[in-house]
């Protein structure tokens, strides 16, 4: 009996052309991740995970292989498509955050949404029940480059789960934070998790490693997937 | 161009602007007509996909400003009435030359197919695989001689107005037409014109209830030069409350309430939507329906102005005119 | 729609800065354009309200292509035209002042007329007594001014083309109001005006047509030119034509030129608005990445333009009415006014019509918006994966 995935990345490779000559990224990936999974993507830098995730948040497309979510060929969408497909089924968390700095907290949560036909009142309530959750919601109206390392991580989890995503990935997380709020980080994952979505991080932070709640843990070098835990 | 006045200036050079846009869009259209592949995933298709929002960008600029600055066109042919011998309204002024009747009929044809063309547009980028955007771009190609066509007509118009030369009146054009055709109907008896525009107005009525766009498409199309010609030859007699008034530009003025406007953007609106229900239903999209509504909704609305005057007449008189 | 609209605003909000310079330059364009247009309507609406008051026909005597005196009696062959109510003569001309170096327009009437002594009253304050008292005349305020300036004081000495002097004396002012029509102007009795230059019983500088109704004015003035091949007929039409054709050549030169300029602006605004910052990059590639689609990135760029191109427009008119209609457009106005040597205190009357605000609307707003849908779409196609590393 095949278990339905949430996740399937099928041989896929990517290659890059620079100024340098042609980088290749990923190497025949093959990955499937189950519904309500969270899977750590686990590697040194330059060994692809980061590539993996935009190709699974369909940012880029693949150079060959593609890339299905629930049931649908995320690698072949134009454009459009693809923006639409990540507004509604991913929530992303950058590496560095990727808030809009003149844009105040709360404006920054409801960004995402903003295309949508939502009225005002309605983006201002999804917005602010996120941030409740996550304790920034007295944050709402400063200025995004105002907050600190903390509020603005929590800031930038609550714009990743506004549109009430089915997966949310991240992409080294934690690398800008200190211990302490790795941990309160990790806390909050934990508390994502339990909610049913699937969750896919990529990080080399040994915080992340052998955590309970943590169902799979992939290893990455050199574009390739080289191990498997569980 | 011995006429140098301001809104002709203006409208001169719009459409140079307009023209030139449209000149990017079809250099553009061409390679992508040409090289389409919607599975590809080189760099070239990449940047065949950016260009067609800059093709479609163009489009909608155009086919906007076109809109509102028809009506600026109406009003600076007014305008020059002033500085014409024996012009009293924008319909002496049109006459002029021989090129302004074609440039009216042309101006009014690229609101239509630029418009179309952003229908189909809307219609192939809410499918994923974009099915009809090769159709689209040659189809550009089509369109863009349409457009020139009407930037020369408007250059030569206006260019060979001559303000020393008498020009009829709208009381003169309107009763003793030149074509052969429009001379037809003209000598119609009123009963057998607005039979005929009624009944194809029923006709419309019935492509609704049968729910076909393709019965729609049809009758719209029709209604257009029939609507026109009834409200030349017959209905615009009542709201001027004059037999031998005719001019279908005086109605836009202040005179009579401005019912021009109401007018002719819901005979435009109307016939608009009842081809584009056409064109969705090819294309196999939902709106089908909803335009469909809106065509009958614009056309019956016209219908009910442009018949409110003569009945209102016979009420208050007693008497057709 | 309407999300993507308020995100436009407060995007541009946001980045007042760049955007400062461009609001700047072209609110000051379509505030020159506005202010020359309002005034020159104001002027040309002035001078065609006067036209009201001119007769519908003229008639002159033309001889070797100049215009000569003509005879009275061709008054009384025209007035038994179908159509005329009423033709008579007309005694007036140009008399030079040698001082001043200026040109006064002298006019005859009879006052004994009663729809002349009525209407005089109104626009001319008069003193009853001295007007009643021999050679008097009523003179505009320019001439008055004048006069005094050259130390004539309440008198005139014309001299006459035999050498002779005549005085005139000033009986009256005309009113500040109709300063357009009066401010050059002297009026006395016919026969005065004959005495001055010389002009006898039986001839006149023209014949005045009046015909009740305007649609037989073309007819009536065809018949006067086979009755007399040798006048010149000038209608009322004509003149409004050849004010309009006037004002609008001038206007549309004026224009043209405009446009020339305005074009420059347009390519500076297309490469100013062709370089985004890194920041406005960045924020780009984050909203791509949060799931903006290219076509939506694209509406909000151009809203911003179109936005800032409104609000430039409507700044700028309302400033220009201010400035025409509230401070009577000092310096503008003088480029406009300088064609009479006698320079009348110009009150410019408020009006605005649809029309020409329509006209600088689309002689400014679309080519700036037009200069901005490339830059816009440049800036919308950009990819996104930066953003990510």
């Amino acid at each position: 009996m095949r278990e339905r995935h949430a996740i399937e990345v099928k041989s896929v490779s990517k290659i890059f052309e620079t100024a340098a000559g042609s980088v290749q990224a990923l190497e025949a990936v093959d990955l499937a991740i189950r519904p309500n999974e969270l899977v750590i993507l686990k590697g040194p830098s330059g060994s692809g995970k980061s590539t993996l995730l935009s190709l699974i948040a369909a940012l880029q497309k693949p150079t060959c292989g593609e890339v299905v979510v629930e049931n649908e060929r995320v690698s072949k969408l134009p454009d459009d498509f693809a923006a639409l497909y990540r507004r509604r089924r991913i929530g992303f968390i950058f590496q560095k955050f990727n808030l809009i700095p003149t844009l105040s907290a709360l404006e920054n949560v409801y960004t995402p949404l903003l295309p949508e036909r939502i009225g005002e009142r309605e983006l201002e309530e999804k917005a602010l029940r996120v941030m409740e959750e996550f304790s920034i919601a007295h944050k709402r109206d400063e200025r995004a480059a105002a907050l600190s390392g903390g509020e603005q991580q929590r800031v930038a989890i609550a714009r990743a789960l506004v549109n009430d995503p089915p997966i949310l990935l991240a992409d080294e997380p934690t690398a800008n934070l200190d211990a302490k709020l790795s941990r309160e980080f990790i806390g909050f994952l934990e508390r994502i998790r339990d909610e049913g979505k699937t969750i896919v991080v990529a990080t080399h932070d040994p915080l992340f490693f052998d955590l309970p709640f943590v169902d799979r843990q992939i290893e990455m070098h050199d574009g390739r997937v080289v191990g498997t835990r569980r | 161009m011995n006429l140098l006045s301001p809104g002709v200036v203006v409208l001169q050079m719009l459409d140079a602007l307009l023209l030139f846009l449209a000149s990017i869009a079809l250099i553009l259209s061409v390679s992508i007509a040409r090289k389409w592949d919607p599975d590809a995933t080189t760099p070239q298709q990449y940047r065949l996909e950016k260009r067609s929002y800059l093709v479609a960008t163009v489009v909608a600029y155009i086919f906007y400003l076109k809109l509102l600055l028809f009506l600026y066109f109406i009003h600076t042919l007014d305008d020059l009435a002033a500085l014409l011998p024996g012009a009293m309204c924008a319909a002496g002024v049109t006459d002029a030359t021989p090129y302004g009747t074609p440039l009216f009929v042309v101006k009014i044809l690229d609101l239509y197919l630029f418009g179309l063309w952003l229908v189909l547009h809307r219609i192939d980028t809410k499918r994923v695989d974009r099915p009809y955007t090769r159709t689209k771009f040659r189809l550009y190609l089509l369109l863009f001689p349409f457009l020139v066509l009407e930037t020369i007509l408007q250059f030569l118009h206006f260019g060979a107005i001559d303000p020393h030369r008498i020009v009829s009146c709208c009381g003169t054009l309107f009763s003793a037409p030149k074509t052969p055709l429009i001379g037809l109907f003209t000598t119609l008896p009123a009963p057998a014109v607005a039979g005929l525009f009624y009944l194809l107005y029923a006709a419309i009525l019935l492509a609704w209830l049968r729910r076909s766009p393709t019965a729609t498409a049809i009758s719209n199309l029709l209604f257009i030069p029939v609507a026109v010609l009834s409200l030349i030859t017959l209905f615009s007699t009542y709201i001027y409350q004059m037999p031998h008034h005719h001019c279908p530009f005086c109605l836009l003025q202040a005179d009579y309430g401005y019912v021009g406007y109401l007018l002719y953007t819901a005979l435009f609106g109307g016939t608009f939507f009842g081809l584009a229900a056409w064109v969705a239903e090819k294309c196999g999209d939902g709106r089908v329906r909803r335009w469909m509504v809106w065509s009958v909704a614009l056309d019956t609305l016209y219908v009910a102005v442009v018949s409110f005057h003569p009945i209102a007449y016979y009420l208050e008189n007693g008497v057709w005119l | 729609m309407k999300n993507l609209l308020a995100f436009a605003i407060g995007s541009l909000l946001r980045r007042g800065g760049k955007n400062l310079f461009i609001f700047f330059v072209f609110t000051l364009l379509v505030f020159i354009l506005a202010s020359t247009f309002l005034i020159s309507n104001a002027l040309k609406s002035q001078l065609l309200s006067t036209l009201d008051a001119l007769p519908p026909i003229t008639v002159e005597r033309i001889v070797a292509g100049r215009q000569t005196e003509i005879d009275t009696s061709r008054a009384d062959s025209i007035a038994e035209i179908a159509g005329v109510s009423r033709a008579f003569p007309r005694v007036w001309g140009f008399y030079y002042f040698p001082p001043a170096g200026v040109n006064f327009a002298v006019v005859g009437v009879d006052p004994l007329l009663p729809s002349y002594s009525q209407t005089l009253t109104t626009v001319a304050d008069i003193d009853g007594e001295r007007l009643a008292s021999g050679d008097t005349m009523i003179v505009g305020e320019g001439v008055d001014a004048i006069l005094r300036r050259h130390l004539f004081d309440g008198y005139l000495l014309f001299v006459k083309p035999d050498g002779e002097l005549k005085r005139v004396d000033v009986a009256g002012r005309f009113k500040g109001e109709t300063v357009l029509q009066s401010n050059d102007l002297i009026v006395m009795d016919t026969g005065l005006v004959r005495e001055i230059f010389g002009l006898p019983e039986h001839l006149a500088t023209d014949i005045v047509v009046e015909v009740p109704n305007p649609q037989e004015v073309p007819t009536v003035a065809r018949k006067i030119a086979t009755l007399y091949p040798d006048s010149r007929i000038v209608t009322r039409r004509d003149l409004a034509a050849s004010y309009h054709a006037l004002f609008d050549y001038k206007s549309g030169l004026f224009l043209a030129l405009f446009l020339v300029g305005i074009f420059t602006l347009f390519v500076i605004l297309y490469d100013k608005a062709s370089g985004l910052s890194g920041e406005e990059r960045r924020e780009i590639g984050i909203l791509k990445a949060l799931g903006w689609r290219t076509g939506e990135i694209l509406a909000v760029k151009i809203y911003e333009s179109a936005i800032l191109a409104l609000v430039a427009y409507l700044v700028a008119v309302t400033a220009s009415i201010g400035y025409v209609f509230g401070l009577q457009a000092p310096v503008l106005r003088d480029l406009f006014t300088g064609y009479s040597a006698l320079r009348p205190p110009l009150l410019l009357p408020f009006e605005i019509d649809g029309a020409t605000l329509a006209l600088i609307f689309f002689a400014t707003v679309p080519l700036f918006v037009a200069a901005t849908l490339v830059p816009a779409w440049r800036a919308a196609t950009l990819e996104a994966d930066e953003v990510i590393r």
